[in-house]
């Protein structure tokens, strides 16, 4: 299999000094985790890499873009191929995730090599909170080496960027199985090749890296929308959930027939007869503006105020 | 009618962050979607609801490709965090009486 697999990352609107720094710094990282393997763990009961040389000799032919081109295109041509490519990446991923989680001996070199990635991403984002969000997460693996035990940093550090190397190829995996359902003029074969890339590239540290901040890129893009992150959902009980319901079913009656009088016990029983209430409108506002926030105060309802609504 | 976003824990359980999306509900707000997000540092769900003027009926969250739940329909599908595990979930609403 010769064709060489591409990052297809987001389009990104940085300098050819600011990419290479990234990729020097992300290289330098993955280096220093792949120097030593198998630290502190056992060896493989198999060789991945045995396996993989393989895999790549059986699969050769489905696998290989050239030879899909040679022939007539089919779905099961194209099915054969994303399995061959899935399954490829799959092997490559579980070595790298092995060599990667088992270099916690040399924590010095890998998790410096990490943060000076952090930190020339964090320099070349483009947006201010998102380069602020990249800067923190760097002082989060580097600035507390002094005090803290390094290995919990550089696990913590690991463990995340792996979670989101794991979400983005599941992600692009449920993209793949749809695609393979369909007909060739719905699903392409150069559709099919791109997403095996992406699939690849999506179990890189480069990727998960860029994913994180595309997601402090995300929460920025929805700030600038007005979305507002309110706080943290906390899981109810049942019996919370009903209590919860009654109230908010009261309020919704009443302010959708208009009956003040029912409005202001509602705003007494919840604490807000502070807020203005000498209109109609005024009180439905007061009442609609703040009951959420209040209610998400308490879930358990005062035992006063509870079957009162 | 505005949206919003709440964080729900990792390291909740799927029943957990169940309770957490019908509890949200309950004030009138209906689920709109969740994604993974970096918030402090952590890699949490960050979830988007949207404030309506009634309460939906209620949700249930299924590891992707359970069976649908009776008089239910498939309202998101996708990645949340769940007991510290990326995991494909599906979300579903009873039907309106």
């Amino acid at each position: 299999m010769g064709d060489v697999v591409v990052h297809r990352g987001p389009p990104r609107a940085r300098g050819p000094a600011a990419r290479l720094l990234i990729l020097l710094g992300l290289s330098l990282a993955l280096a220093g985790c792949s120097s030593l393997r198998h630290g502190g763990a056992p060896d493989p009961v198999f060789s991945v890499g045995t396996d993989l040389e393989a895999m790549r000799k059986a699969l050769g032919a489905t696998g290989s873009v050239t030879e899909y081109y040679a022939q007539a295109a089919s779905v099961e041509r194209r099915n054969a191929f994303i399995d061959s490519r899935v399954a490829l990446a799959n092997l490559a991923y579980i070595q790298f995730i092995s060599d990667l989680t088992a270099d916690k001996q040399h924590l010095d070199a890998a998790s410096d090599m990490l943060i000076l990635g952090l930190n020339l991403l964090g320099t070349a984002a483009n947006g201010v909170r998102a380069q602020a969000n990249l800067a923190a997460t760097a002082a989060g693996v580097g600035g507390s080496k002094a005090i803290v035990d390094k290995s919990y940093y550089y696990q913590k550090t690991t463990s995340a960027l792996v979670t989101t190397m794991n979400a983005s190829r599941k992600e692009v995996l449920l993209r793949i199985l749809e695609g393979v359902k369909k007909p060739l003029a719905d699903y392409s074969f150069s559709q099919a090749l791109a997403d095996t890339h992406d699939y690849y590239a999506a179990g890189t540290l480069l990727s998960a890296v860029v994913a994180v901040q595309a997601g402090a890129t995300a929460r920025e893009a929805k700030a600038d929308q007005g979305l507002a992150l309110v706080g943290e959902a906390k899981v109810l009980t049942n019996a919370q959930i009903d209590d919860r319901t009654a109230v908010v079913q009261a309020i919704l009656t009443a302010t959708q027939n208009d009956d003040l009088p029912k409005i202001k016990n509602l705003l007494k029983l919840l604490g807000l007869e502070g807020l203005p209430q000498n209109t109609l409108d005024e009180a439905e506002a007061s009442l609609l503006g703040s009951y959420r926030r209040v209610l998400r105060d308490k879930p358990e309802l005062p035992a006063a105020i509870k079957g009162k609504f | 009618m505005s949206s919003y976003l709440m964080t729900m824990r990792g390291a909740h359980t799927l029943a957990q962050l169940q309770q957490a999306v019908r509890g949200e509900e309950a004030l009138a707000s209906k689920f709109v979607k969740s994604q993974l997000s970096a918030v402090d540092g952590g890699i949490t769900n960050l979830v988007t609801f949207q404030e309506i003027n009634a309460i939906p009926a209620k949700v249930q969250l299924l590891a992707h490709g359970s069976a649908a739940p009776d008089g239910s329909s498939l309202v998101w599908s996708g990645v949340m965090l769940v007991g510290g595990s990326n995991t494909v979930v599906d979300i579903w609403r009873a039907q309106a009486a």
